[in-house]
């Protein structure tokens, strides 16, 4: 781990340095990237610890969004009150969605939560009288800060940079604790974990509990960014894409999350120039991370050594020799 | 007359059509090695899985220290004090040799998803650690705490079960063939395992096919064939029972 010290240091650095002189549309990108980094680790928790498939976190994204925008355009609550407001709702939906994780898994629970989040975003467009259908929810303010307008996006992005730090040291001490413990030992061997006295259902309903009020955390994130909501940006593309981001930067690691998140969100408009080939490229990328790095991007760098270390000990017969006698 | 700390009785277990276990029953005592034999297929599996709690019986009663947990999660059945381990080796592949105990010790961590958020689980952390490596160090395999478990030889992947059951802190272990794969030397080094662990008050219900190893070190001996016990007693009796012997070798052809 300490290995990768300096490339993460490097990677916080710029973080926090190059933003402001980005221009207007590369901010955006980037706070959206930050967004999205909390959203994929969300999956991250119950996915890539847990083992259970969730396509349905565009389903957790709306109802954090959409708790918060409307407490605050229609009811007049402030953030801080709204904020926390969707949290707690978008949590108690994960705990009705962790009661059917209990009985399925894999291809089953990917088409529950398929299912969970198309409910979601039909209730969006449907239920006119709450959400405004697809007119949507406009003019949602600002969280209010004192001392620092949060109007200005350079501001914006370092206030999402701080909520993502949070979010990250909350799952490093989730995944060191005894309950990601459970929890990993739950996805290596369920039967096994309960015959050591692990109770797997309350281990995979609080993840998906603690999963969805992360998911929903972001969602309010996002509405007080983008200031206006409507059904349209919670479709099960979005669930996909934070799925995609969670395989492409590493499933199972936290810093894999934040890599994949970039990548998946910038990537495609650095290529959106070769217009017609950009799907072509965007997809032969993907698959070649697939194929050549399972572990995802983040696993570049020790696949890498592995490599180089095999080749020295191929180019060194001393090596090979001391082997095979031993 | 003392009360048996793992009392079986009229145990049934049907898989569609056909009965694993037919009214099984069988008690056993406190503070012994108690070994459960037969033929491939007679129902051992499927006894451990059933008092486990891994597969719900049909019917019938499984009280552990006077309590009856017939038909109860695994998890309950495990803290009401059983441990297992699987013939099929089920550790947590991934996961290092010293995780793998640390999930034995789950149950008794006494700290929750509260205090890994509020950072108070440090002290906490460091006792579980100590006590995993002490039954590493019981098991021999203290050295290889940081391993992973699934890249261990397949000897040493036996024993981390064990240790891994023992870190539940069990009244009765149940060992699923802990010998299977093991040449004579390994065997001795799990027999003297086993009477260590015995001698520190934990109960073993060993199911076992190296019938030498279970004749020298099991107290009393239970045999099941087609699902139904057909004996029941010390070694001397188990080895002059007429019924065993033809389970095992078949009935002796009367040559005109």
């Amino acid at each position: 781990m300490s290995r990768h010290h300096p490339f993460y240091l490097a990677a916080i650095l710029a973080a926090i340095v190059i933003p402001p002189f980005l221009s207007d549309y590369s901010l955006h990108l980037v706070i959206m990237v930050v967004i999205f980094a909390i959203l994929t680790l969300s999956l991250n928790l119950i996915s890539g610890y847990g083992g259970l498939i969730s396509l349905g976190h565009a389903g957790f994204f709306l109802i954090g969004s959409y708790t918060s925008a409307l407490l605050s355009v229609y009811q007049g609550w402030p953030f801080w009150l709204s904020m926390p407001t969707a949290i707690l709702l978008t949590a108690t939906s994960g705990l009705l969605l962790g009661f059917p994780a209990l009985r399925w898994t894999g291809h089953f629970l990917a088409v529950i939560t398929i299912a969970f989040g198309s409910i979601a975003q039909l209730l969006s467009v449907n239920w006119v009288f709450l959400t405004n259908g697809i007119d949507g929810v406009s003019s949602i303010p600002r969280p209010p800060l004192p001392g620092i307008s949060l109007t200005s996006n350079v501001n914006y992005y370092y206030f999402v940079l701080i909520c993502l730090a949070f979010i990250v040291y909350l799952m490093m001490r989730l995944v060191a604790s005894g309950f990601g413990r459970a929890l990993r030992a739950i996805k290596d061997d369920e039967t096994a974990a309960a015959c050591m006295g692990i109770d797997v259902a309350v281990t995979k309903v609080s993840a998906f509990v603690i999963s969805a009020a992360i998911a929903g955390f972001a969602g309010a994130l996002y509405a007080h960014y983008i200031r206006f909501l409507n059904p349209d940006s919670f479709s099960l593309d979005v669930s996909i894409r934070i799925f995609m981001m969670m395989i492409i930067g590493g499933t199972g690691s936290i810093a894999g999350s934040i890599l994949g998140s970039f990548v998946v969100y910038v990537l495609p408009e650095v290529l959106r120039p070769l217009q017609d080939y950009y799907y072509l490229i965007w997809g032969v990328i993907v698959i070649l991370v697939m194929l050549f790095l399972p572990g995802g991007l983040i696993s570049l760098g020790s696949v890498l050594r592995a490599k180089m270390a095999a080749r020295r000990d191929k180019l060194d017969p001393q090596v090979g020799s001391t082997e095979t006698l031993s | 007359m003392t009360t048996p700390l793992l009392h079986v009785a009229d145990l049934t277990k049907n898989f569609g059509g056909l009965t694993a276990l037919a009214g099984v029953h069988i008690e056993v005592r406190s503070g012994t090695i108690h070994g459960l034999i037969g033929p491939n297929g007679s129902g051992k599996s499927t006894f451990i899985n059933t008092v486990t709690g891994v597969i719900p019986p049909n019917s019938g009663q499984i009280v552990i220290d006077g309590r009856n947990v017939a038909g109860l999660r695994p998890n309950i059945v495990n803290a009401a004090g059983i441990a297992r381990t699987f013939q099929n080796l089920r550790l947590f592949k991934a996961m290092s040799v010293l995780d793998n105990v640390l999930i034995g010790e789950h149950r008794h961590m006494g700290y929750g998803l509260g205090s890994a958020l509020t950072m108070r689980n440090g002290e906490a952390e460091r006792h579980v650690k100590d006590v995993a490596m002490g039954l590493l160090a019981d098991v021999g395999l203290a050295h290889r705490a940081e391993a992973i478990s699934g890249s261990l030889p397949y000897g040493e992947q036996r024993l981390l079960e064990i240790a891994r059951a023992l870190a539940t802190q069990p009244k009765l272990l149940m060992l699923d063939e802990p010998l299977a794969g093991m040449n004579p030397t390994e065997m001795d080094r799990v027999v003297a395992i086993l009477r260590r662990i015995v001698a520190r008050g934990v109960t073993i219900l060993l199911v076992e096919h190296a019938v030498r190893v279970v004749m020298s070190v099991c107290d009393r001996i239970s045999v099941l064939n087609f699902g139904r016990n057909i004996a029941e007693g010390s070694p001397q009796e188990i080895q002059g029972n007429e019924d065993v012997v033809v389970a095992y070798l078949g009935r002796r052809r009367h040559v005109a």
